[in-house]
Formats: C-alpha cells, structure tokens, sequence
C-alpha cells in the first residue's frame, strides 16, 4: 500500500498546457468545437482567461500562439492564479510569422492548484488558429473575457464571455514548441 | 515513487457532465456533440430526473448550479447534488423556468464536497421546458456511461431511488461551479 492516500493526479512533464488540454477544458470542449481555422482576433485590446489545474509544479519556460495568415499588432500572454491576480505575462509582443507558432519566453513556477490562461491581442483583424463554439459553452466552461486589456492587466476583471471563438494558445515547459 | 505527496487534481471553474470529473470523456468516446439551439430538446417525462456521476478530488465549495436553457421555457426545474448512495446534500427547490437559448445560473446553498463520488441531478416538471444538451444517445450508451433516472422525483426528493435509464434519450447540459457568476 502507498504511503500516501491515493487520489487522481496529473503525471509531471506533459508539456504543453493549451484550452485543448486535459489540464484544461480539453474534456468538455472536445464535443462543442468546429475543426481549426485561422479567425480574426475580433476586438481590438479584447482578453480572454481558459481556466486549467495542475497537481504537481509546474516550470513554464515558454508561451506560444497559433498565429493564422495575418500576424498584426500585439498579443500578450499571461497567466492568472484562481483568484485573478496576474502570476506572469510576456508582455505585449509583436506578432511574427503567419500560419506558424510563435513562441515567447515566460518563466514562472507553478505550484498545485487551479489558473487561467489569459491572452489580448492589440488588433482586431489579427488572425490566430481557432475553434468556432458555442458562446453559452464556453461560459458554462468556466471561460471569461475581459475589454480594453491590452496589455494583460495586474489584477483580471472577469467578464461574462461573449465571443464564441476559442483561440489556441498556451505554456509549455519545454524549452521547444 | 516522489519523496511528496501528489496533490489530487482541482477542479476547473464548473464540473458538467462534460468535465473530466463526470462523463466528459465517455461523451468524447461516443461521438457526442452538443449544438446551439439546435441541441434543444423538450423534457422527456414530466417531473422525471436525470442523475449523471462526478467525482471530486479535493474538497471544494461550490457555489452555485447552472443549466443551459434550451429554445423553450416553461414549468419549474429543481437541481441538486446527491451522494453515492442517494442522499441529496442539496437541492434548489422548485424554481420557475424563465430565459430561453442561456446558460442561466441558480443560487443554490454552498455546498462543500469532500473527495467522493456524487450526482448531480436535474429534473423539470414539464414537458414544454427544454434544455440543451447532446444529440440523442442510446440508452445503453447512457448506461454505459453510469447516468440513472427517477420518475416521480419533482422537486427532487431527500432520497433518491436509482432505476434503470428509459425515458432519457439526451445528456442535458447542466452543472455546478464555484465561481459566483459565469
């Protein structure tokens, strides 16, 4: 018998954690969601926060975007702990690359416990690969936003989420996307 | 073995039959998909209840339940949790259904769940209320994925008697969370 209780747990080093993760709501969005697309960013200086939960730390090296055939303006992403206090965030970082991942140096540590991953972008035609959804799916998710949040602010302002696009972004601890 | 302790795996900000904690992945395996207002169905059976199994791995308070009303409201629903056993630990009481095609949140009693196995049920008194939820799934895939049914159980009674699932052809998409607001 182990030493320790038993209770579910996620392994250490999967690596990428994304809206489409285990850790997030990978299970729950998997039968709601549209095949990707590359689709405009829609509100200048919008953000959105994902929840996702990790069991074990967690060291994240890296964070990355799905950019889609426009690659304008900013994009900042961040993450949040449960209670909306911002942990880490690149910054607002100029889009590069089109149809490709751009990865972004961010480096904090994550202990056990539940977060959101926040990501605003400054313009509204940039384009990222995404999922069309259902709005009332997301926010039943536990998905929200927040307007004129470029860049990622200290404290988040959760807001009833309205856009039905869920963009794929994430963190990662490997030092390669 | 780590020389600590895993942590068991928080809860995100909602558990639904969706979740990781309850059916989600059994959904995903049977080719669910659930769709906007076309994901609308009329409640089968007047006053009937659905139950569908969770887990939790932490303790955790939840705060308040929700359902996502389909293209139609009308009659009460009530919504509670029960205990592996039948025992409902909370429950919202009989609650006009208003609001149609919306997530609609319901102030329920905070409710701490310790780790465990539990229900979460639903159940409406009328046939002309809707919610949204899969497409049609065979009862023996319900079944399969632990999900149980209740005639007679309008509002939703201290305990609960577990029958085989017959009216139910849908998983309605419902839940709890412990956010104050979505």
């Amino acid at each position: 018998m182990a030493d320790w209780p038993l209770a579910p747990v996620f392994p250490a080093g999967l690596g990428h954690i994304t809206p489409l993760s285990l850790e997030s709501i990978g299970s729950a969005s998997g039968g709601f969601s549209t095949p990707l697309a590359s689709t405009t960013w829609g509100t200048a200086n919008l953000a959105k926060y994902i929840p996702f939960r990790i069991s074990q730390p967690y060291q994240v090296a890296n964070a990355f975007c799905l950019n889609g055939a426009t690659a304008t303006g900013n994009v900042d992403i961040g993450i949040y702990d449960a209670d909306g206090t911002r942990l880490a965030s690149t910054g607002a970082t100029a889009l590069s690359g089109t149809t490709a991942i751009q990865t972004i140096a961010l480096s904090v540590l994550l202990g056990p416990g539940q977060f959101w991953l926040a990501m605003s972008c400054s313009a509204s035609t940039t384009t990222f690969l995404a999922s069309s959804y259902n709005a009332n799916c997301m926010k039943a998710m536990g998905c929200y936003q927040q307007t004129s949040a470029h860049a990622l602010p200290a404290t988040a302002t959760f807001a009833t989420i309205v856009a039905a696009t869920l963009y794929m972004f994430g963190i990662t601890n490997q030092s390669v996307v | 073995m780590g020389l600590f302790p895993d942590s068991p795996v928080p809860p995100l900000v909602t558990i639904t039959p969706w979740s990781m904690e309850s059916i989600g992945g059994g959904l995903q395996t049977i080719g669910n998909t659930i769709g906007n207002s076309t994901g609308s169905a009329a409640w089968p059976s007047a006053n009937a209840a659905i139950f569908v199994p969770f887990w939790v791995f932490t303790t955790t308070t939840f705060l308040r339940m929700f359902l996502y009303h389909g293209s139609g409201a009308a009659g009460n629903v009530d919504m509670g949790v029960y205990d592996a056993a039948g025992t409902r630990l909370m429950s919202l009481g009989s609650t006009a259904q208003s609001g149609t095609s919306q997530v609609k949140t319901y102030n329920t009693t905070d409710l701490t769940l310790p780790p465990g196995k539990y229900y979460m049920a639903l159940a409406l008194s009328s046939t002309s209320g809707t919610v949204a939820g899969t497409g049609a799934i065979t009862t023996p895939q319900q079944k399969l994925l632990g999900c149980y049914q209740m005639a007679s159980a309008f509002p939703l009674p201290a305990t609960a008697t577990f029958a085989t699932l017959a009216t139910f052809l849908r998983i309605p998409f419902f839940g709890l969370h412990t956010s104050d607001t979505l």
